[in-house]
C-alpha cells in the first residue's frame, strides 16, 4: 500500500490535465489488513472521533506487546492481520460483516464502511472513493496510516491511545468478572462509567483504563495492561 | 473462647441452612467456581461440577483464555486429552448422560460465569452461562446453554441462546 501528501493537476506533453500523487511513499502493510484496522476503527468506535483515533494505535499496542512476549506462538509468524483478526473474536470479515450474533445480523458500520449489503461479497475497494466523503471514515483512514508509521518507527509523534490495548463498551459494566479485571481511574468514571466501583486495588487488577469517550452510540473505555499483569505474564495478559 | 467457638457453628450452620434453602427454592442463581487448566499457550479447560435440584451436571469447557486463574494442580486425565481432539465445545453430561448438539463455534475465549435453575411443577430448567471474553467490543456476549429436565432427570429439551447482556429471570422462564 501507497499513501501520498496530497494530489495536483499538471498537464501532459499534449496539454491534457493529468493528475499526479505527491510524495508517494510505501507503507510497508497490505491493503487489506490497513482496511481491516480502519474498518474496525470507524466499525467500533460508537462513532466517536476519538475512539476512532484511537483504535489503530490500540491494535498497534496489542501487536507489539504480543510479538515482544516470550509466548512461542507470538515470536516467529505471528503476523498484526493476526493480531487484528485475535481483536476481531477471530471472526472472518465474512462473519464479522454479515453472520448473525447476539442479537444483530453481522456489524452494518462494517457494511457501510465497504459500502456492502447483507451478504455481498467482501470487496475492499468497492468504497474506496466513498470513503472520502465520510468524517468519520476518512479519519479512520488517516489514523490507520499515522498508528501504521508508528508500528514501523516511521513517525515521531505521540501514541494516541496512550498505551492502549483495549477498548470496551458500558455492557460490562453489569460484568462481575470485568470489575475485578479491570480498575479504572478516577478520573475515568464519567458518562457510562460514573457508577463504576473496582473490585480490586490497581496494584491486583490486570488492566487499568486509559481514557474514556462518550460518542454517538455510547461510551468507550480504553485501557492497558497493569504492572501486576506484566509480573504474571510476558504478555500482560494478552 | 468458649463465645468464638458458638459463633463459628453458629456461622456453619447458617452456610449450611443457606444452601439447603438454595435448593429447596424455585430459583437459584449461583456463580462457577472454577480454575483453569492449562493445556499449552492457546488452549486451556475448565472442568465444572455442579449439582442443581438434584441434577449432576458435568461441563467441560475447551477455552483460548489467559486471564483466569490457573488451578494449583490438576493433573490431566485421560479423559480430559481424549476431549482435546473433539471438535464439539462444550461438552456437556447431565445425569452422567452426555448432551449432543450444542456447539458454540464462533467464541474461543469462553469463561463459566453462573449457573441458574428454575424449577417448575412438571420439570425444571438449568441454564449455563458462559461468558465469551474479547480484548475489544467485538464478540463480548454471553452463550447461555439452557436445559429442560423432567423429574425423572432426563434432559426433555435443550437450547443455545447468545445475548449481549446476561439475560433476565423472566426471559430465562419463558425460555421453554
Amino acid at each position: 500500500m501507497y499513501v501520498c501528501n496530497g494530489k495536483s493537476t499538471q498537464k501532459d506533453k499534449n496539454g491534457d490535465n493529468i493528475v499526479t500523487f505527491n510524495a508517494i511513499e510505501s507503507l510497508k502493510i497490505k491493503n487489506n489488513v490497513f482496511l481491516r484496522i480502519a474498518g474496525l476503527a470507524y466499525s467500533e468506535s460508537g462513532f466517536s472521533l476519538d475512539v476512532i483515533k484511537n483504535i489503530p494505535y490500540i491494535i498497534m499496542n496489542h501487536h507489539k506487546q504480543l510479538i515482544s512476549s516470550k509466548v512461542t506462538k507470538y515470536k516467529d509468524n505471528w503476523s498484526l492481520n493476526s493480531t487484528i483478526i485475535k481483536m476481531r473474536n477471530k471472526w472472518n470479515d465474512e462473519t464479522y460483516a454479515h453472520t448473525f450474533h447476539y442479537g444483530a445480523q453481522g456489524n452494518p458500520a462494517f457494511r457501510d464502511f465497504l459500502n456492502i449489503d447483507l451478504n455481498e461479497t467482501i470487496d475492499f475497494d468497492k468504497n474506496a472513493e466513498g470513503r472520502n466523503n465520510n468524517v468519520k471514515m476518512k479519519t479512520s483512514i488517516e489514523y490507520t496510516i499515522k498508528a501504521v508509521q508508528y508500528f514501523n518507527n516511521e513517525y515521531i509523534d505521540q501514541d494516541y491511545s496512550e498505551g492502549g490495548i483495549g477498548w470496551q463498551g458500558a455492557d460490562i459494566c453489569t460484568n462481575e468478572n470485568w470489575k475485578k479485571w479491570l480498575f479504572i481511574h478516577t478520573d475515568h468514571k464519567k458518562n457510562a462509567f460514573k457508577n463504576w466501583s473496582n473490585s480490586n486495588i490497581l496494584k491486583e487488577s490486570i488492566f487499568e483504563s486509559v481514557s474514556v469517550f462518550k460518542g454517538d452510540f455510547g461510551t468507550t473505555i480504553i485501557y492497558k495492561s497493569t504492572a501486576f499483569s506484566f509480573k504474571n505474564s510476558t504478555t500482560g495478559n494478552l | 473462647m468458649k463465645t468464638p467457638i458458638f459463633l463459628f457453628f453458629i456461622f456453619i450452620f447458617g452456610i449450611l441452612n443457606a444452601q439447603n434453602k438454595n435448593q429447596k427454592s424455585d430459583y437459584i442463581q449461583k456463580n462457577i467456581e472454577f480454575c483453569r487448566i492449562s493445556i499449552n499457550d492457546s488452549l486451556s479447560i475448565f472442568k465444572i461440577q455442579e449439582n442443581l435440584y438434584n441434577n449432576d451436571i458435568e461441563i467441560i469447557v475447551k477455552t483460548e483464555n489467559v486471564i483466569t486463574k490457573k488451578c494449583s494442580a490438576e493433573i490431566l486425565s485421560n479423559e480430559l486429552i481424549s476431549i482435546l481432539n473433539t471438535s464439539n465445545n462444550p461438552l456437556i453430561k447431565i445425569n452422567n448422560k452426555s448432551i449432543e448438539g450444542l456447539n458454540v463455534t464462533d467464541f474461543t475465549n469462553l469463561i463459566p460465569n453462573k449457573i441458574y435453575g428454575i424449577r417448575k411443577p412438571k420439570y425444571s430448567i438449568i441454564k449455563i452461562e458462559l461468558y465469551s471474553f474479547s480484548y475489544s467490543t467485538v464478540g463480548n456476549a454471553y452463550i447461555n446453554l439452557c436445559f429442560k429436565i423432567d423429574k425423572k432427570g432426563k434432559v426433555v429439551g435443550k437450547k443455545m441462546l447468545e445475548s449481549k447482556s446476561s439475560i433476565t429471570r423472566d426471559r430465562f422462564n419463558k425460555i421453554f
